[in-house]
């Protein structure tokens, strides 16, 4: 059988993974599989990382706002001060393809912020490796800090887990 | 820039969702990038991309945790962590693995913690959620069960793979 994307309802699939845990790949994946996973950079021809540009703008926008960065997450608290709910339900609003989607390891921090404005059928594809091998493969990046550590990984999965948990109405 | 899957580091996926979270496709598009994802070894192909041989193991974990602790529904994380399917478990693995393998078996989102220990390497865990007002609604299309049922199961599953992720990213 054939699983193919052909139903009535619009859906909506949201990557959340720290970098490094293979969200790329599986934006790419949902890309050739007709999800429009929106506006990606280029770099030699090829999608940057998978990466919508419109997300990742309002992503560093939020972030910004909150006081802190991709590398130096802010508190949560301060995240969900944030006013942006016009502008992210206008980026949201914009989206007119039946399956869409986005990839930024930023909405890892970021997600309940779109949540609320997200009303059709919504996926979220959550992504975790191994921490060790995370750390590791940031060290061998010589633009990251190395030391880069568990401390700062924790806090993005414990977003994504906060944001599954509310979002699955545990 | 490309993305590469194929470089020098073997690696295991494990897909892991409630039924009716695009976990189907999110198998069926992995196996299309050439990861083996088991699901045509021994049994032909599954209909959900699922490896047939680790559904068997899954259901008879299950189904042993359930007599442990005597009940028809699904049995608590502790009964499940209870039954002893170490050699089991171990054999389904070293029978499966690869250099750029996986699986996904609905069931492996209340087993899994059986399962990882035994798994080493550069492991990726891909978790799907499903906003409940469709998934329920789709539960209650297709499935003979109450609301409440639906909604038990919905929960369970994902409850358990909270828990998974917790210990898998020692949290």
């Amino acid at each position: 059988m054939g699983i193919k994307m052909n139903s009535k309802d619009n859906k909506i699939y949201v990557i959340l993974g720290a970098p490094h845990t293979a969200s790329s790949f599986i934006a790419k994946l949902l890309s050739e599989n007709g999800v429009d996973m929106g506006r990606f950079g280029y770099v030699s021809g090829d999608p940057y990382y998978y990466e919508d540009i419109d997300f990742k703008d309002m992503n560093k926008k939020i972030l910004s706002e909150a006081g802190g960065n991709l590398r130096y997450p802010p508190k949560k608290e301060d995240i969900d001060k944030v006013e942006l709910d016009e502008e992210i339900k206008k980026l949201i609003d914009k989206k007119e393809s039946k399956f869409w989607g986005w990839k930024d390891p930023r909405t890892t921090l970021t997600i309940e912020k779109y949540l609320p404005h997200l009303e059709e059928d919504v996926y979220l594809v959550c992504l975790f490796r191994k921490p060790k091998r995370i750390i590791d493969s940031y060290r061998g990046k010589s633009g990251f800090r190395r030391d880069f550590t568990k401390e700062v990984l924790d806090k993005y999965n414990s977003s994504i887990l906060e944001a599954v948990r509310k979002f699955c109405e545990l | 820039m490309t993305i590469k899957i194929h470089d020098k580091h073997p690696k295991t996926y494990v897909i892991l969702g409630a039924p009716g979270t695009a976990t189907s496709l999110i198998s069926k598009a992995l196996e299309e990038q050439g990861i083996d994802m088991g699901n045509t070894k021994g049994y032909g192909r599954t209909k959900f991309y699922e490896n047939k041989e680790f559904e068997d193991l899954n259901k008879e974990i299950i189904e042993a945790a359930k007599k442990l602790e005597g009940t028809k529904d699904l049995p608590s994380e502790e009964s499940i962590m209870a039954v002893d399917f170490e050699d089991k478990i171990k054999k389904i693995i070293k029978k499966h693995k690869g250099e750029f393998w996986g699986w996904k078996d609905p069931k492996n989102s209340l087993t899994l913690k059986k399962f990882l220990p035994h798994l080493e390497g550069d492991v990726y865990l891909i978790c799907c959620f499903r906003k409940p007002y469709h998934l329920l609604h789709m539960y209650n299309w297709y499935r003979n069960r109450t609301r409440k049922e639906n909604r038990g199961i919905m929960n369970t599953n994902n409850r358990s793979i909270i828990s998974i992720i917790k210990e898998f990213c020692k949290l």
